[in-house]
C-alpha cells in the first residue's frame, strides 16, 4: 500500500513521476515544493515498498547519485487512486468542496 | 518467461546462523520460480572442465538466456565474490550488453540521501558502487525478511 499521509505528500510524488518520468532528488523536490528532509523520507518508503525504485547513475569522482523510476506497482496504485478520484469527483456534493479542491490540486 | 541469474553471498562472515545467505537465495529462487521466471544460480551448475570462476561466470552470461540479474546483498555476508561479480559485469559491458541489474539491499549496507548513494559497510568498497553505477542498477533496500520476500514477488511481476 502507498503510505499515504494526511496531505497526500508520497501521492504527489509519484504523480510527479507519472507527468515527468524518471526523476533525480532535486527535481522531484522542485516539482512537487516539498523539503529535503520530507523528500529523502518519502523517497526511502517509497522504493521500500517498491512503488519506485532508485537506479544507480554515475557523479562526479566517486559519487553515484539515485536516479527514481515509477514501477508497475506504482503505476497501478496510481491508476488505483484515479478510479478512486473519479468516485469522489461523481459525489462532489456528498464529499464537500474542499476535499475536491485538495484532490484536484493533486491532479493539477 | 524471463530468465534470472541471481547472484550474492553464500554464508556470513560470522559462521553458524542460519538460514545461511544460501538459504535465502534458494529461497528467492523459489519465489521468482513460482512466478514462472527461470533462475540460475552459480553453485547448481556445473563446471566445465578446464573453466575457473570468471570463465564459468562468463559462459552462463553468454549461454543462458539471462534476462535479468539480481544481486543479493543482505548485512554480515561474506561479499567479497559477489563484489568482483559486480565488477566482471561491469567489464563486460565494454564489449558486450549487460543484463539490467537490480540490487536487493538490507537498509544497513547502503543507503540514499539527499539523492546521493552512499555505502554503510565498512572498509573501502566505492569501486563497487562506481562499477554499480556504470552498470545502471537499479537499487531498492529492504529491513526484514518478509519485506524481502515481497520485494522479490514484485519484482517478478515488474519483470
Amino acid at each position: 500500500m502507498i503510505p499515504f499521509d494526511r496531505r497526500g505528500k508520497h501521492l504527489r510524488v509519484l504523480m510527479a513521476f507519472r507527468r515527468h518520468g524518471p526523476l533525480r532528488f532535486n527535481q522531484i523536490q522542485e516539482k512537487t515544493q516539498l523539503r529535503p528532509t520530507e523528500v529523502n523520507r518519502i523517497l526511502h518508503e517509497l522504493t521500500s515498498s517498491f512503488l519506485l525504485t532508485a537506479k544507480v547513475v554515475p557523479g562526479t569522482g566517486k559519487h553515484a547519485f539515485a536516479e527514481y523510476h515509477l514501477t508497475k506497482a506504482g503505476s497501478a496504485h496510481l491508476k488505483a487512486f484515479d478510479v478512486y478520484a473519479d468516485s469522489l469527483r461523481h459525489q462532489a456534493r456528498a464529499v464537500g468542496e474542499r476535499t475536491l479542491r485538495a484532490l484536484e490540486s493533486l491532479y493539477a | 518467461m524471463a530468465t534470472a541469474f541471481l547472484l550474492g553471498p553464500s554464508e556470513w562472515r560470522q559462521a553458524g546462523a542460519r538460514p545461511t545467505p544460501m538459504d535465502v537465495r534458494r529461497e528467492l529462487k523459489a519465489i521468482l520460480e513460482a512466478r514462472n521466471h527461470r533462475v540460475l544460480l552459480m553453485e547448481d551448475l556445473e563446471d566445465a572442465f578446464g573453466e575457473d570462476l570468471v570463465d564459468k561466470f562468463e559462459r552462463i552470461l553468454d549461454a543462458s538466456g539471462i534476462d535479468y540479474v539480481v544481486v543479493y546483498w543482505p548485512k554480515g555476508a561474506k561479499m567479497q565474490t559477489t563484489y568482483d561479480e559486480l565488477l566482471l559485469l561491469r567489464k563486460r559491458m565494454d564489449s558486450k550488453v549487460v543484463p539490467p541489474v537490480w540490487i536487493l539491499h538490507h537498509d544497513d549496507v547502503l543507503k540514499v540521501d539527499g539523492g546521493e548513494f552512499k555505502l554503510l559497510e565498512t572498509g573501502e568498497r566505492s569501486r563497487y558502487l562506481e562499477a554499480a553505477a556504470r552498470l545502471g542498477a537499479h537499487a531498492n533496500p529492504w529491513k526484514t525478511p518478509e519485506q524481502l520476500r515481497e520485494f522479490v514477488r514484485r519484482l517478478a511481476a515488474e519483470l
